[in-house]
């Protein structure tokens, strides 16, 4: 598979379980009765939640003083939900465990809900999975169960599908377990339908969670969100030609603030504490920017790398225009048996 | 026997929005002219912005002003052939202020057709896009053409030039949009029917409007809104010019207020184009769309997902507003404007959608969920 396809197709997975997530969030979120949003229902995403001493380490047995799920659901009632998105499985079984480790470390009296006290009654524990790999990961689950893979607090899974029709949605059923919530359960218990077309809004403004993207799509991400918005406030802007540049100098925490302002989970929710990292992650965007670099397309203004130049100059297609010139770094570098083989 | 002058007095004359066209009008029959109109939008005054807008080849020089319309002398040099030295002209030209449509206005003039052509058209243009032109669908075009006959009680509306363009239809034909001209004299329901049984539409359309066999008026009348005539000034007013102003400001209001940074919670408010017939009803759809797309001038086309659900992200270099655009069912494009997408964008980008690819309807993205 050529590198362009390669990160094509990363992207597409991105997209995916962010929509996934979004999906998920709604089934309890969306009010049937008044076809609003209920204002009581709290989700969030990547939020730190505290382990008891019970719970000592994650998913690569390092001890851990937080675990970031990536769907948290408060409900009214103080009960809760904590999930796990999983877009694609290895094909090698052993590496398995490391995702049920993951969900066993949010299988305890977790602190740092959005919640008064920042605790709730009791949570469920879902994992969300592709349905191409359902079947064998709930034999996995079956095989292991009470031996190497225990749960105390509900566990469930969810096999999700996007349906390429004309009219695409996404498929939401259970496949193993029952969720605590009446309501939500009967409805994934038979398999929901989400047109895709509900929530066009959300996923326009939704871009990042809290796993990092692939690299071409946060350089288009910074590019069109970041350094545009900057270059067209310079009065070259209006007539600048493709062969000119306009130097635009950002600070690595705007970059930060304004991706997670305008393009995280953060919109779901009003509320800003300090259980919320903010997203993206410094490394990414700092990895990010060391791309421009190396691409000729910014310079680091300072040694400690905290800024950075980048020359804005004017692309047809912006993420094709990224997406090319890692790939054709990716095969300079000769990295490519190494992402071949990832 | 000189002939007396009219034009002297008419620019000196103190104007205001009725007496400008009224006595346009009047103008008409005594003199061999053409009154043009350009009508347009803007935020910033043309007082305050037409002098701004000052080279070496142009100036704009505010005469005088009164109520609600300005008369303005644009001055503007140019080669003339194999001269080496340029030749400096002007004209004038009226600014009238839409009295119920804020930051609406016409450009009007009655000078010659090369101070219009070399001058005064491309100066507006060249505005863009801190003023802008707006569009007239098919649709709209042919509806206020036939209100112009019925209303005046014309016998015939006669198309005696038409310039058209064809979107391209199937894969290797028509790549680009054609432009073609031609002077069919044919009847009003006969030429747009064609245009529209050919995916077309009409840039400009000059006709003859007759009461039986004598004609009442010349008219052109584009697809940007541009109005020319050389009788019945005030009529054509009504018909034409007030219903694009109409349109200019239903615009306004509707693709106002976009901007996701406009909101306290920066929330997208989408819009979306429905087509009313099953435009993606096959796949291959998406290619001809991508393609209609990526021939936007000033701006990136980003594809994140093509096929079958399209998913785009579309920037304007113009003025760095950005938008994704989404295909997620056969009959609608959903276009959702992010931080910044200005109502110049989203004129520019639903007006090349029209010209491209396929005119449809304009609705908020709520409204069209109902």
């Amino acid at each position: 598979m050529k590198p362009q396809e390669k990160f094509r197709n990363e992207i597409d997975d991105y997209a995916n379980t962010i929509h996934a997530i979004i999906g998920f969030m709604n089934f309890y979120r969306y009010d049937d009765a008044t076809e609003n949003m209920k204002n009581d229902v709290l989700v969030f995403q990547g939020r730190k939640l505290k382990p008891s001493n019970s719970i000592t380490s994650n998913s690569n047995s390092v001890k851990t003083s937080y675990v970031t799920p990536d769907i948290g659901i408060l409900l009214p009632s103080k009960d809760g939900v904590l999930g796990e998105v999983k877009r694609s499985f290895p094909m090698d079984q052993k590496r398995w465990m490391k995702t049920f480790k993951q969900l066993m470390s949010y299988d305890g009296d977790l602190t740092g809900w959005p919640s008064d006290d920042g605790k709730i009654n009791s949570h469920d524990i879902v994992l969300i999975l592709h349905q191409s790999r359902a079947v064998a990961v709930r034999k996995f689950y079956e095989r292991n169960k009470d031996s190497l893979i225990k749960f105390i607090r509900p566990f469930v899974m969810v096999e999700f599908n996007r349906s390429d029709e004309r009219k695409p949605f996404y498929f939401f059923r259970i496949a193993l377990g029952n969720l605590t919530e009446n309501s939500v359960n009967e409805r994934l218990g038979n398999g929901v339908q989400v047109p895709m077309e509900v929530f066009v809004t959300t996923y326009s403004t939704i871009k990042i969670y809290d796993s990092e993207p692939p690299l071409p799509y946060s350089l288009e991400l910074i590019w069109t969100n970041v350094v545009l918005p900057k270059a067209s406030d310079d009065p070259k802007f209006e007539k600048l030609r493709k062969n000119q540049k306009i130097d635009v100098v950002l600070d690595i925490d705007t970059i930060i603030q304004e991706l997670y302002q305008g393009f995280s989970f953060r919109l779901l929710h009003d509320y800003d504490d300090e259980g919320h990292p903010k997203i993206p992650k410094r490394e990414w965007v700092t990895r990010a920017c060391e791309q421009l670099v190396k691409l000729n397309e910014a310079s680091w203004v300072d040694a400690s790398k905290t800024s950075v130049k980048v020359f804005f100059k004017i692309y047809d297609d912006v993420l094709d225009h990224f997406i090319e010139l890692c790939s054709g770094d990716l095969e300079n570098s000769g990295q490519m048996k190494l992402f071949e083989n990832k | 026997m000189n002939k007396f002058d009219f034009i002297t007095p008419f620019y000196n004359k103190p104007h205001d929005h009725n007496s400008l066209i009224n006595r346009l009008d009047s103008l008409l029959t005594s003199e061999y002219l053409s009154v043009r109109a350009i009508p347009f939008s803007s935020n910033i005054k043309p007082s305050e912005l037409f002098p701004k807008i000052t080279s070496n080849s142009k100036q704009v020089v505010l005469l005088k002003a009164n109520k609600g319309v300005q008369l303005f002398e644009l001055i503007y040099s140019f080669k003339d052939g194999t001269e080496e030295k340029k030749e400096k002209e002007a004209g004038r030209f009226f600014v009238y202020e839409h009295q119920e449509y804020e930051n609406v206005y016409v450009v009007l003039t009655i000078e010659s057709g090369n101070f219009y052509t070399k001058a005064l058209l491309p100066f507006i243009k060249n505005l863009y896009p801190q003023a802008s032109m707006t569009f007239i669908t098919h649709k709209r075009l042919r509806k206020l053409l036939e209100e112009f006959k019925e209303k005046n009680q014309f016998t015939d509306i006669i198309i005696t030039r038409a310039s058209h363009r064809l979107r391209f239809t199937e894969e290797g034909k028509h790549k680009k949009i054609v432009p073609m001209v031609s002077w069919p004299r044919m009847e009003l329901k006969e030429a747009f029917d064609w245009v529209y049984e050919h995916n077309g539409w009409f840039q400009s359309l000059q006709f003859e409007a007759k009461r039986d066999s004598s004609v009442s008026t010349e008219v052109s009348f584009s697809r940007q809104g541009i109005v020319k005539t050389n009788r019945l000034f005030s009529k054509v007013f009504e018909a034409f010019v007030s219903p694009v102003c109409k349109t200019i400001h239903e615009n306004i209001k509707v693709f106002e207020h976009r901007s996701r940074r406009e909101h306290e919670d920066l929330s997208a408010k989408p819009l979306t184009i429905d087509f009313g017939m099953e435009l993606f009803a096959d796949v291959s759809e998406n290619t001809k769309f991508i393609k209609a797309m990526k021939r936007l001038n000033k701006a990136s086309i980003s594809i994140l997902h093509g096929n079958p659900y399209l998913h785009m992200s579309v920037i304007d270099y113009f003025d760095g507003s950005t938008f994704d655009l989404w295909v997620l069912n056969s009959n609608q494009l959903i276009i959702v404007p992010q931080m910044k997408g200005t109502i110049t964008a989203i004129k520019r980008l639903i007006n090349h959608v029209f010209d491209t690819y396929a005119e449809g309807e304009i609705r908020d993205y709520t409204e069209s969920l109902k």
